[in-house]
């Protein structure tokens, strides 16, 4: 295969203060063939996308890069021609397209999405503006964006993320470059959306022979889509190799970790993740030597000794690591124990949350003069409850009215209709001490750990707050010596007390915000997304914690995340939700075995599982559409429009939530049938209005 | 849109009916008699009673408003105390120079404050912006009045190179009125260059840093069309809301601008006006100020729509 683009040695740094400047990538050689898809897989920080926009020249000073880029067709390094100069600015975007992590704001807003396509044709293949036009909206078409004469006129802000990231796209491709970089290009979006998406690239791909580079922290996906594989770490590049050579013989210490940390969809639930010890680096202060010796398990004297030289391993296979194969793979032998279980925990009978018809409706107000329009149902008659010391999972794409559901337990909002019981009690009625004792009883952890916290206040105090509020010490010394025990539960050191949240690490903060919702000894806790905003090895450690928690103090939990594997990893049972409804809910293992409703499989088909051969044996089903809005809600089954099985009749008549029998229950007219003749037979019951 | 500009002309009447009505019932509060104030204060009691009947004084309030307000819809504002002429005819060509002056200087400062602002913000960091961010936080306190004194004591009184004072049409004696208006209109504009170039440098800095420039960077253009194309059209948006705001303000400085330069505008006469008590003068000017703010505002907020399409959408 051709070589269309050789990085030699990017070092690209940028300033700490006056006199030092660090380097977030620190000598990244790589090469892009022309028709190959390529993954760039590290965590957050690692460099990825600096090393993307080297290439491309597109960091900004005071950022500074050196190095040598080649790209095919063109004389020399690259680098050398400037940032501003004519060949680098026919190389961006004309040989090299860029797709952005954020869809939301990666489109100019002011200008129609068709003229900011146009303009790209018409500065590479120098096109009249009326066939720069034509080509476009031909363009869009090929992106599968419906009506596209109308949609070139319109703004950023009348399409989705998903509709805008399928505009980039179509803007990158319409140029025709030889390589696309998509760097984390769907991780914004919804896993249905991400998978549609990328295989839209994966299309185009093959059609047009290009060169994808798929930028991502998701291992999954790179499993599924790439075909070769760059692992960074800190600024270097510790591991490449063909896709089934790393998967099936990882050699870096790091790569092993990733693999180790992330919960898989397919994996069985007995065992515990492995996270990876420490915090991620902080690239001001990287050592001389090995930038993962801090972590790495396997590290020794022999690692202290200057930077790891990169070893070819095998074919194409290279590893950047002090210690050779055969001393890693002995290590490992030695290291590597059996994998933890999961602590035994005890899930009772009593119910502790009891959810029954909940709704909430929102106002849609429109216009400048904000004029109420209407109403959106965002949780839609919903029930369900949760037994003392269970975990009940929440899935769904974005919208589907997950937060709301949580906002309406934790009574941060007040529903419409419906009840919410609390060890049998409304907590809509309660009043007084009654109340708050329930209050007290109940918590919540938030997905941001950034914001979530008062700037200002200590982590003794953060964590001792609800302490107080709740009346729950009597002197001084109680209330230290309880600070202190919740710290140690969470793994911080109490040492840590007169911290402010600022000089804690992301995962630090979120364990801060876990000992708060623990201060109170709730019997449950609701927790809205407590992972997202962590990086990968950090995600382990939490939800590690937070499995020995329930084990421990036999806490309830209500998880709600869009990662499904993560959701599998520590439900035992999972709601799926969709348009605020319900419309399947199962066991855990069940559910992931054997889902029943449509939008189920769908929902689990498009997750990406981190191991190739699994992943590509697994069925794919495609799940049209985007994820549709509250808004306009169909008036039948709210999945009609998506559903491949859909019939007149689900055009019209919304589907009961029926019991199946063995804990589950789904609403969709497919299982009516059975599950009616299961009713006459066992005299089973409805459960609410789906 | 036709709906909102409508609501907007809508809610833009009221407030000149509410002003229009609370400046009228100054009137009555006004510690001077209007019928000794226009006719002078040795008439007979006779004489009295008739100017009395004639501004309709007997009326109760509502009703002299409502005919007062029908007046003032044909163009009658009554009759000035002071200077016994009918009050439009006093106002509207002073009127006139007021305006011409302010919006001038409105045009003056977004031009060239635009203009500057993208300078600072493009050479951001080199010695073209310091120098001029240095000169423009200089320059955005500084009141016209002292800068319009300033001017006379340099061109005027050491060097004679500028006349000091009066006013000519540009249709009657183009040369006479540039001379005459250069000081003017640089005492004017130059706090308000100073602020649109903070402003616009700002919001240039703001939308550098947007991921949609770096898209646009990744397309291969050209700097020049990135930040022509991509960035102003963004920056401007803000900048532009601030063009009533402004409006309001210079009409407010060409007042104390026309006394420094002796310019025939409204400045004088309403100074005048106040000491004198002169009502009607003074209703006039309040309510039409009034409406020419609410214009100012009205325009900005037609822009503002017109310069992002995220407003006038749904
Ligand atoms: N303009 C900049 N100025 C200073 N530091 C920067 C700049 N851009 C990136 N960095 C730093 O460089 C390091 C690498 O960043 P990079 O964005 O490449 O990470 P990444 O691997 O893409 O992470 P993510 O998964 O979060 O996108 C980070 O520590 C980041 O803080
Ligand atoms: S060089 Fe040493 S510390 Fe670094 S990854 Fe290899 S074994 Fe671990
Ligand atoms: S009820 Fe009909 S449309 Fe809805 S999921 Fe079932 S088959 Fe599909
Ligand atoms: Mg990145």
């Amino acid at each position: 295969m051709k070589t269309l683009v050789r990085a030699e040695h990017i070092v690209t740094t940028f300033p700490v203060d006056r006199k030092r400047r660090f380097a977030a990538v620190d000598g990244v050689s790589l090469e892009l063939r022309r028709g190959e898809i390529v993954g760039l897989v590290g965590e957050s920080g690692s460099g990825k996308s600096v090393t993307s926009m080297s290439m491309l020249q597109l960091i900004l000073p005071p950022g500074k890069v050196e190095g040598k880029v080649f790209v095919d067709g063109f004389e020399g390094d690259t680098l050398a021609f400037g940032a501003d100069s004519d060949q680098v600015r026919q190389i961006r975007g004309g040989k090299i397209g860029m797709i952005f992590q954020e869809p939301m704001t990666s489109l100019d807003p002011v200008l129609t999405v068709g003229r900011q396509i146009q303009e790209n044709i018409m500065t590479h293949l120098h096109l009249p503006k009326a066939e720069a036009k034509a080509r476009a909206v031909e363009m869009m078409k090929a992106v599968g964006i419906p009506d596209p004469e109308t949609r070139f006129g319109q703004y950023p802000s009348q399409f989705s993320g998903g509709m805008r990231q399928r505009i980039m796209i179509a803007m990158v491709l319409a140029a025709e470059p030889d390589v696309l970089i998509a760097d984390e290009a769907t991780t914004a979006l919804d896993v249905t959306t991400q998978a549609l998406i990328l295989d839209l690239i994966q299309d185009l791909a093959r059609q047009r022979d290009l060169t994808v580079v798929i930028v991502t922290h998701n291992l999954g996906l790179i499993a599924r889509y790439a075909d070769r594989i760059y692992v960074m770490y800190g600024g270097n590049i510790v591991e490449s190799a063909e896709k089934y050579e790393l998967f099936d013989h990882p050699i870096h210490p790091y790569t092993h970790g990733l693999l180790a940390a992330v919960p898989r969809l397919d994996a069985g639930k007995r065992h515990m993740l492995v996270p990876i010890e420490g915090l991620p680096p902080n690239p001001a202060d990287l050592p001389p030597y090995c930038k993962f010796y801090d972590r790495c398990p396997y590290r020794e004297e022999a690692c202290t000794q200057g930077p790891c030289a990169l070893y070819q391993a095998g074919e194409g296979h290279f590893v950047r690591c002090a210690l050779t194969q055969e001393a890693l793979a002995d290590k490992r032998g030695r290291l590597e124990g059996v994998r933890r279980l999961m602590p035994d925990k005890t899930v009772s009978q009593e119910i502790c949350l009891e959810v029954k018809d909940l709704r909430m409706d929102f106002p849609i107000y429109r216009g400048l003069l904000k004029q109420k329009v209407g109403e959106v149902h965002a949780v839609d008659g919903i029930s369900l409850h949760v037994h003392a010391g269970e975990t009940l999972g929440v899935v769904g794409e974005s919208g589907c009215g997950k937060s709301t559901l949580a906002k309406c337990v934790m009574r941060a909002l007040k529903p419409t209709a419906g009840q919410i019981l609390f060890h049998g009690e409304d907590l809509g009625t309660l009043t007084g001490r009654k109340l708050k004792r329930a209050r007290s009883k109940l918590s919540m952890i938030f997905q941001d750990p950034f914001s979530s916290l008062d700037p200002r206040q200590t982590a003794g105090s953060i964590v001792g707050e609800p302490l107080k509020i709740h009346g729950l010490v009597r002197d001084r010394a109680q209330y230290d010596a309880r600070v202190d025990e919740l710290l140690r539960i969470v793994g911080l050191d109490p040492t840590f007390r007169d911290r402010l949240p600022r000089e804690f690490s992301g995962g630090q903060r979120q364990r801060l915000g876990i000992a708060r919702a623990l201060a109170s000894e709730p019997d449950m806790i609701v927790c809205d997304e407590p992972i997202s905003a962590l990086d990968v090895s950090i995600q382990a450690q939490v939800i590690n914690l937070l499995i020995d928690l329930q084990a421990r103090l036999k806490i309830a939990y209500l998880f709600i995340a869009h990662d499904l594997s993560v959701v599998k990893h520590i439900s035992d049972r999972i709601v799926v939700m969709y348009l605020g409804r319900v419309v399947e809910l199962a066991p855990a293992e069940r559910l992931y075995e054997s889902p029943l409703h449509p939008y189920t499989k769908a929902l689990l088909s498009a997750v990406p599982v981190s191991d190739p051969h699994v992943d590509l044996a697994r069925e794919r089903i495609e799940l049209r559409g985007e994820v549709p809005s509250v808004m306009d809600h169909p008036a039948g089954c709210a999945f009609c429009g998506r559903c491949r099985y859909a019939m007149d009749r689900c055009r019209t008549e919304a589907p009961m939530l029926r019991d199946q029998g063995d804990g589950r229950q789904v609403a969709c007219f497919l299982y009516e049938r059975e599950a009616g003749e299961r009713d006459g037979r066992e005299g089973g019951t409805e459960h609410g209005e789906a | 849109m036709v709906k909102y500009i409508s609501s907007r002309i809508g809610q833009m009447l009221v407030t000149v009916v509410l002003v229009s009505f609370f400046t009228y019932i100054l009137v009555d509060i006004m510690p001077k008699d209007p019928v000794y104030a226009l006719y002078g204060p040795n008439i007979t009691q006779e004489e009295y009673e008739a100017g009395y009947r004639a501004l309709d004084l007997d009326k109760p309030l509502l009703v002299r408003y409502g005919m007062w307000a029908s007046k003032v819809l044909r163009g009658d504002w009554g009759t000035s105390y002071k200077h016994h002429m009918q009050v439009w005819k006093l106002l509207a060509p002073k009127i006139a120079v007021t305006l011409y002056l302010s919006v001038l200087s409105a045009i003056v400062s977004f031009a060239v404050g635009i203009l500057l602002g993208a300078v600072t913000a493009v050479k951001r960091g080199k010695w073209q912006d310091t120098v001029l961010t240095f000169l423009a936080n200089l320059c955005a306190s500084l009141p016209s009045f002292v800068v319009a004194l300033g001017l006379l004591y340099l061109f005027c009184i050491r060097s004679q190179l500028l006349p000091t004072s009066g006013f000519t049409w540009p249709w009657v004696d183009f040369g006479k009125h540039v001379r005459q208006l250069a000081m003017p209109l640089f005492a004017l504009s130059l706090s308000g260059v100073a602020s649109i170039c903070r402003q616009t440098r700002s919001s240039m800095l703001e939308v550098i840093r947007q991921d949609y420039i770096r898209t646009a960077r990744s397309k291969g253009l050209r700097e020049r069309v990135v930040i022509v194309g991509h960035v102003m059209r963004n920056a401007l948006v803000p900048v532009i809301t601030l063009l009533g705001n402004r409006l309001a303000y210079f009409i407010g400085g060409a007042m104390f601008v026309e006394n420094v330069f002796s310019i025939p505008g409204t400045g004088s006469l309403m100074v005048q006006s106040i000491n004198f008590m002169d009502v009607p003068v003074i209703q006039a000017f309040v309510v039409l100020s009034a409406v020419v703010i609410s214009l100012a505002y009205l325009v900005t907020d037609i822009l503002y729509v017109a310069v992002d399409p995220r407003i006038s959408l749904d």
